[in-house]
């Protein structure tokens, strides 16, 4: 009995759709590696198009997501309700966000008191819709109803997104029509952070979703609730922590953390400078 | 034959901007068994990865991972379809 992982060659020549030609599958690793090489090249030459193609598509989603679910709030009681409920939930997280806002607003307050002489330069910047949440792709990516042409200039790449002073992300790039945003829980994105009433310093690392990690000493005290504030840009909440898991075998903890507000479920949110 | 290729081709460049990732995803893995080298999938996949990633983002360490991804999945598809269907 003859012992092979290869197939039999009678059963490979009598049915050719068994075998991938060898062409096709190095077409495919150059493919591959042209992506790899050459991909931000490919992105500057064609994500401009391909956004601008994809802008009726972008809006149409938006439309039909917000009419479907007026359309079935109306329809019955019991749906009116639930979407009641929902509304309450949301606005529950909104009031929550706002709430961390505010004690850090104040923290901040306090600390600018002690430090007189001190002053601000906060622009309001320009209020932005999303029409594209994270919920539609893995990259923690949004997609802004502004572009160069609306905010008359005022776009660039590199400015702050933010909801209730809540830092979120940056621009990452600016089209003539809209504007693609990216979070700072983008997959691998590193934010350098000080953590708890004590402002450790830490890195916390994007992990997509909202959530982020971060791993510190296991004598370093961190409890769930405890804000992530941003020193580099002006002190900001970017992330509060959710759960640390702290192993007595290990010399190192994870620390679990998750942006104060809902991103599947922005609406609105502030583009400005530092 | 080709008009279903050509319909399916479109209705997953309209679920690439109007539904979650994961089940548009999902479409292209079963066209890349219903169609016999579906590569254009692969465009799918590109203009999706073109639209929705940024410069230097990366998931799983790869640049443009739904290309990347859709491209050994219809190269893989090619003889596990075969045996499928024969």
């Amino acid at each position: 009995m003859r012992k092979s992982f290869h197939l039999d060659k009678s059963l490979s020549e009598r049915h050719p759709g068994w075998r991938v030609p060898w062409w096709r599958v190095w077409l495919s690793v150059v493919a591959i590696l042209l992506l790899v090489a050459f991909g931000s090249l490919l992105r500057r030459g064609l994500e401009s198009p391909v956004t601008w193609l994809a802008r009726p598509l972008l809006y149409a989603n938006y439309q039909l997501t917000n009419g479907s679910a007026t359309f079935w709030d109306y329809l019955s009681k019991q749906e009116t309700l639930v979407a009641e409920n929902r509304l309450f939930r949301e606005e529950t997280v909104s009031l929550k966000a706002k709430l961390l806002a505010a004690e850090q607003v104040i923290a901040e307050y306090r600390d600018l008191r002690e430090t007189l002489g001190r002053t601000t330069n906060q622009s309001a910047g320009v209020v932005a819709k999303v029409i594209a949440s994270p919920s539609q792709s893995p990259y923690d990516v949004i997609i802004l109803d502004l572009g160069q042409a609306d905010a008359a200039g005022q776009l660039v790449s590199g400015q702050l997104i933010s909801l209730d002073d809540i830092l979120l992300g940056t621009v990452a790039t600016v089209f003539p029509n809209l504007t693609k945003g990216e979070l700072f829980s983008s997959p691998r994105r590193e934010l350098a952070v000080t953590l708890g009433p004590e402002a450790i310093p830490a890195t916390i690392t994007g992990a997509g979703g909202g959530n982020f990690r971060a791993s510190l000493p296991r004598t370093v005290t961190i409890t769930a609730g405890d804000l992530a504030v941003v020193p580099a840009l002006g002190g900001r909440v970017v992330a509060q922590v959710g759960a640390v898991d702290n192993n007595p075998e290990e010399p190192f903890q994870t620390i679990y953390l998750k942006v104060p507000v809902n991103i599947y479920t922005l609406d609105w949110v502030r583009i400005h400078d530092f | 034959m080709i008009f279903n290729r050509l319909l399916f081709t479109l209705l997953l460049l309209g679920l690439a901007f109007l539904a979650p990732w994961w089940l548009w995803f999902l479409a292209i893995v079963v066209g890349a068994f219903l169609f016999n080298n579906f590569y254009e999938a692969v465009v799918i996949a590109l203009i999706y990865d073109l639209a929705w990633g940024t410069e230097g983002l990366a998931v799983f360490g790869l640049p443009f991972v739904f290309s990347i991804g859709t491209t050994v999945i219809v190269l893989l598809a090619t003889p596990l379809r075969y045996r499928l269907w024969h």
